[in-house]
């Protein structure tokens, strides 16, 4: 996992856009069920998916976010998936033919499924996070009856991780400049790890004590006032709509058969 | 270790959202009785440090890899069960939305193999062999021993739910050497630097590690076997489930004595009445109705991917090849369209 980029995904949730003004609450629903829409299909499928790209793009688009920030996150979770994708091809032999005398294994079709799907998966994630704030999206989260207990652990998290990441970056910092050897064993790494947790748990007292100064009563208030638009229930409703006609209508196929009469 | 949403099919999916969110539901009852209100900026904190922690990579002794610590058995030791099975979700779900991780429907998933076995199945090993007085070294010897066995049921789970979900192909057995195999050697790097650090706390702040064991006046977190042994069952269940699918595709099965029987591999099925209906039902929503497409394909007899008897949809046909390119065409085209008609105005990204 590398810190390269959090924070300037973290940024572009803070943008001002058609995509950022709609609720988070009808983002977050609208996501889920585009990402279950996209991975019920049968594992063959490939056609079928590309109508999903719509969303991702559209996203990209209207929310002025960059290809290059979402290409980079599905790069970045691709291995995991290819590396079990991978044996899709070695065990599922069924021939098929894709035209005649180009013969190819089924396998090969559910590998490039698995991609698709995770390809598209990642970008639904990141494209929410990208058109909302994070204290937008945790707000979501309550509204939608999340344990207050998780909420206010995700906003302490969220408001302390920057903090602690340039910690471990001065970390390690230090360390590679007082050192010849890029290597770090593992007796170093742990008195490094205990150095940092050290100062994490003064910070906790710190903390701690500064939330009951301003009288903490053991929940956060992390809700923001929101409102819910007709047009955040026209955007809810038009992916649903969209997920729920592409996931049982296959355009592609139906196009194909338009041109290739056979 | 992560689980992906390419990996998963709906139903498992959703089945583990189900079950982690009864855990996050159970853990934020827990923690509200165990009224502790100093842990609420404590957990926030650790959970921060987490993610700071992986940025100090290891060298891993005897390979050229580097590693870092995953955290989540420290947690445990230092928050308790409640407290850290909460803070490692909200690390998860911070994972999955920055840095891709996993993803949104596997959140489910990846809560239970990677907090819920801490947390649930490693908090009673770690009070069975600490108990109230900690000394250093049973301190080292849970942290060591915990991660091994937690990252191994993690391992196992990962397996079960991507062999349920029937996406890959990957054979069960090989699979399951595969990642028990790969976990071990994580496991046992993940105790050690979990004991060193552990350790080095113990001497510096011992109340940080009394604290979670005995909270001041109140009885710690106890020794329950409830969710260890619902853990089990939900571990069972699955591998059932698995199993009757290998039982169901092999003939020797229920299948062989109803062929013996009725001289078929199926029963002669009612033609009216409810069975009927609910046969007609399952065939009309099952994505792939009862063929043996591996076995009973012959490429000489196959036309096209797109006729019957081919595990492949027409999707994969050359039509269905051109039908994807058209799409995808109109997608990037639609894209572009936005991408002209949304103006200059406004501004993404802060400043």
């Amino acid at each position: 996992m590398s810190g390269f980029s959090i924070d300037v995904l973290d940024s572009f949730g803070y943008g001002d856009s058609l995509m950022h003004r709609i609720d988070p609450r009808a983002k977050v629903l609208a996501t889920f069920g585009f990402v279950v829409a996209v991975v019920s299909f049968n594992k063959y499928e490939l056609s079928g998916l590309m109508p999903f790209f719509l969303l991702p793009m559209a996203t990209v688009a209207l929310g002025f976010l960059p290809i290059r920030l979402v290409l980079n996150r599905v790069l970045a979770a691709l291995p995991f998936i290819v590396l079990i994708g991978i044996f899709n091809p070695v065990f599922d032999r069924a021939p098929v033919m894709l035209w005649d005398g180009f013969q190819i294994r089924a396998g090969w079709i559910s590998f490039a499924s698995i991609l698709l799907r995770g390809i598209l998966c990642v970008s639904a994630a990141v494209t929410l996070i990208g058109t909302t704030s994070f204290p937008r999206f945790i707000a979501a989260l309550q509204a939608l009856k999340v344990p207050d207990a998780l909420a206010t652990q995700l906003m302490l998290i969220y408001r302390y991780l920057f903090l602690l990441i340039g910690q471990a970056r001065a970390t390690r910092r230090a360390r590679s400049l007082r050192s010849a050897s890029d290597k770090t064993p593992l007796g170093l790494a742990s008195s490094m790890l205990v150095a940092l947790l050290n100062r994490t748990l003064d910070l906790a007292q710190a903390v701690w004590m500064a939330m009951k100064a301003r009288g903490f009563d053991t929940r956060l208030k992390v809700t923001r006032p929101m409102n819910w638009r007709p047009a955040d229930s026209f955007y809810l409703a038009l992916v649903a709509a969209g997920s729920v006609l592409f996931r049982f209508w296959p355009l592609g196929e139906w196009l194909g058969r338009m041109i290739v009469t056979k | 270790m992560h689980m992906a949403d390419a990996l998963l099919s709906p139903s498992v999916g959703l089945c583990f959202m189900a079950l982690s969110g009864g855990a996050l539901v159970y853990s934020a009852r827990k923690l509200r009785e165990e009224d502790d209100e100093r842990k609420t900026a404590l957990m926030g904190v650790l959970g921060a440090f987490v993610f700071a922690a992986q940025m100090i990579n290891f060298t891993i002794p005897g390979t050229g890899s580097s590693g870092h610590l995953v955290g989540g058995v420290l947690l445990i030791m230092l928050l308790g069960p409640y407290a850290a099975f909460i803070t490692l979700t909200s690390v998860l779900i911070v994972q999955a939305l920055f840095f891709a991780d996993g993803g949104i429907l596997a959140l489910g998933c990846n809560v239970w193999n990677m907090a819920f076995y801490p947390a649930f199945v490693g908090w009673p090993i770690y009070r069975l062999l600490v108990s109230k007085n900690p000394s250093r070294l049973r301190i080292s010897l849970a942290a060591v021993v915990i991660p091994v066995i937690t990252l191994q049921m993690g391992a196992l789970t990962v397996v079960l739910q991507t062999a349920l979900s029937g996406r890959s192909e990957l054979p069960f057995d090989k699979f399951i050497l595969l990642m028990s195999g790969i976990h071990l050697p994580i496991g046992l790097i993940e105790g050690l630097v979990t004991a060193a650090v552990i350790n080095f706390v113990f001497q510096i702040r011992p109340e940080a590690v009394q604290a979670a064991l005995a909270p001041e006046g109140k009885p710690a977190p106890k020794l329950s076997l409830r969710p260890l042994l619902f853990a089990l069952a939900v571990i069972t269940l699955l591998a059932a489930g698995i199993l009757s699918r290998f039982a169901s595709s092999n003939p020797d099965g229920l299948e062989w004595s109803v062929n013996k029987v009725y001289g078929s591999g199926e029963l002669p099925a009612p033609e009216k009445g409810i069975i009927a209906r609910i046969a007609k039902l399952q065939e009309k929503t099952a994505f792939l109705p009862d063929y043996d497409f591996k076995s009973g394909m012959n490429p000489k007899q196959e036309k096209s991917g797109a006729e019957a008897g081919s595990p492949v949809s027409a999707g994969t046909s050359l039509s269905g090849i051109v039908g994807s390119l058209i799409v995808l065409g109109m997608v990037g085209l639609a894209g572009l369209v936005m991408f002209k008609l949304r103006g200059k105005g406004a501004r993404a990204q802060k400043t």
